[in-house]
């Protein structure tokens, strides 16, 4: 596989043919794939609990139905 | 001419005239099945509804990201997929432009799974099927598992070691269930065409009616709350 | 104006401005993420070159071939008739829809691709003394050759003298053919002719041998490898299959010969579940009993605090 572009030895490490994998008794999981679950994790507790701006307030005025 | 097209000037045909600076309408009538149609479109949902400039108060949480996120990343999926599809089947193993788009397209399709998953976190910890929401979570429901087997036949049609193993393996799943009869996952033209064409347009057609039915019901409003805002003891609002 | 039937507080909200900027921001990621990433494109295996690299492996597939012992040729429908296929207790689905996409291991795989070549009388007079032979004595000539090979630890080339009459000539004579790439076209184009599209025969093919299983186990893609979920190299794969690979690893379905239509039995109906939360009582309760929906709408539960459930809601009816 070429590149048209020279590219940081990290990516010669994931581009190589053997992945990286983990083991808990039978279970078995690339560490590709358990980086991007504990993202998801990560990503969503965080969306959980990072404070959300809060822009003007607009109410609906009475008798009007939106 | 109003929103049930009541407003009646005269055909076009027959020499009836046009009313100025509107489109042609029939005398009489209630201007057939497109009338009809329009009426029916522009009471359930009308351009203020569908396009709203404001929303309810209570959307004020990053969660409320992941559902656009994953729209975002399916348009990125469906261009890289029309740009290697520029290039017919097996350009991206030859060519740098080729495996590049590959690339993209790979990236996409894990950036539509991870926004999507949290996405179905998000709206089952919200509950977001009540209010008469129950077919916006089926259709989104639907759509992930149609999104699983675009995703599938698009690994079938790598034309790889990888495409050779998942297509050898898979076979006996679907084998067992009489489908391998007539969905040949070793049939690289079947699958191709159907993750090319049949999966992408299932899953479009799923997700615009999952988009339509968000405008049509709107954001879920919080657990125990009334459409008005007030607390609600309604078990529609709770469950 | 909002979309629904809100008649509460509202707050202003640009739709499409989100629209565009998500979609540019997902572009940037995905652009950024294949420039510096890429994307794995492992070589496929062909049936040439896993003649060249296993010839002793793919000697031993062609006499399962011959002898009817391999996968494809036991396999039982969409295929042949050789087995009834799998069953989901009394489902037997496979075997009830048929044979579709028919297959003849023996024919397909060994003597229709002989029978093409040309200039090789050796290889001429064994084709026509095989198909002249009854089909018992063609059985007997395999299935003895077949032993041999595994008595000899699978290599051909070690086993013991017998009569195996013209088969060892065959399968030699095609491990041949296979070397030169021919035999790689000529499974997909016997019947399709100029325009080839369906690689059923050649991978059925290359299913049966160890090579391409060997080359699956090397990159963590096996079974019990928990392969489904992985992609070559170091990508990440399919992470969201991990509940339809965690049956295979587990009892019973570790020792079923069903397990393929037991396991897709049971996530179908583990989809529908999922489809269905909003109708399946207890299920649709979980959210307002974890507090996980009081984080997102916390702001607005400080200033305007949830009402009580209801009796029938409490008392979990529902």
């Amino acid at each position: 596989m070429v590149l048209p572009f020279p590219v940081p030895p990290v990516v010669g490490l994931l581009l190589n043919g053997d992945g990286y994998y983990l083991h808990w008794g039978f279970f078995r999981m690339s560490l590709a794939n358990l980086v991007v679950v504990v993202l998801m994790i990560v990503v969503f507790v965080a969306a959980l609990l990072a404070p959300f701006p809060h822009g003007r307030r607009r109410s609906t005025p009475p008798g009007e139905r939106s | 001419m109003t929103a049930t097209g009541t407003d009646r000037a005269g055909a076009v045909d027959g020499g009836d005239p046009v009313r100025p600076g509107g489109p042609p309408t029939r005398a009489g009538g209630e201007g057939g099945w497109t009338g009809s149609l329009r009426a029916r479109l522009t009471a359930a949902l009308p351009p203020e509804r569908a396009l709203p400039d404001a929303q309810p108060a209570y959307v004020a949480s990053w969660v409320y990201l992941f559902g656009v996120a994953s729209l975002a990343s399916l348009a990125v999926v469906i261009a890289s997929g029309v740009a290697i599809a520029l290039g017919g089947v097996r350009w991206w193993h030859t060519t740098v432009v080729g495996h590049f788009l590959n690339s993209v397209h790979l990236w996409s399709v894990e950036l539509f799974f991870f926004w999507m998953v949290l996405h179905l976190w998000g709206k089952f910890f919200m509950a977001a099927w009540r209010g008469r929401r129950a077919a916006t979570w089926v259709t989104g429901a639907v759509s992930f598992l149609v999104s699983v087997a675009c995703a599938f036949t698009g690994y079938l049609s790598q034309t790889n070691l990888d495409a050779e193993w998942i297509a050898t393996q898979a076979k006996d799943g679907i084998n067992s269930t009489g489908a391998g009869a007539f969905w040949n996952v070793l049939d690289l033209g079947q699958m191709l065409v159907w993750h090319v064409m049949l999966l992408p347009l299932a899953v479009g057609l799923l997700v615009v009616a999952h988009v339509v039915l968000v405008r049509l019901r709107g954001v879920v409003p919080p657990i125990g709350t009334a459409d008005d805002g007030r607390p609600s003891d309604d078990p529609a609002a709770w469950r | 104006m909002t979309s629904d039937h809100w008649s509460g507080p509202t707050r202003p909200y640009d739709l499409v401005k989100e629209v565009v900027v998500a979609v540019v921001a997902m572009a940037a990621l995905a652009l950024t993420l294949a420039a510096v990433f890429s994307s794995p494109d492992d070589r496929q295996v062909t049936i040439q070159r896993w003649a060249t690299a296993d010839p002793a492996g793919f000697v031993a597939t062609a006499v399962t071939e011959l002898d009817g012992t391999s996968a494809s040729a036991a396999y039982g429908p969409p295929y042949n008739r050789a087995s009834d296929g799998q069953s989901i207790f009394a489902l037997h689905l496979q075997r009830w829809v048929g044979v579709h996409q028919p297959v003849d291991p023996s024919q397909d795989f060994v003597l229709r691709p002989l029978s093409t070549v040309t200039g090789d009388p050796v290889l001429t007079s064994a084709l026509a003394s095989y198909t002249a032979a009854p089909g018992g004595q063609q059985q007997r000539w395999a299935s003895a050759y077949d032993a041999a090979i595994g008595t000899a630890g699978g290599d051909p080339a070690k086993a013991a003298p017998g009569d195996y009459g013209p088969v060892p000539t065959l399968v030699t004579s095609l491990a041949g053919l296979a070397r030169t790439g021919a035999l790689d076209s000529q499974l997909v184009g016997h019947s399709a002719g100029l325009y080839q599209a369906d690689s059923t025969s050649p991978l059925l093919f290359l299913a049966d041998g160890d090579y391409l299983a060997a080359q699956a186990h090397a990159r963590h893609l096996t079974g019990t490898q928990w392969g489904m979920m992985n992609e070559t190299g170091s990508y990440p794969g399919q992470a969201w299959l991990w509940l339809y690979t965690f049956w295979y690893q587990i009892p019973p379905f570790t020792h079923s010969g069903n397990a393929d239509a037991l396991i897709w039995g049971l996530m179908m109906v583990l989809s529908l579940g999922l489809v269905l939360v909003p109708f399946i009582p207890g299920l649709r309760s979980l959210p307002r009993l974890l507090p996980v929906h009081r984080l997102v709408w916390r702001d607005w539960y400080a200033s305007h605090p949830a009402g009580r459930p209801p009796r029938t809601v409490r008392s979990g009816r529902g």
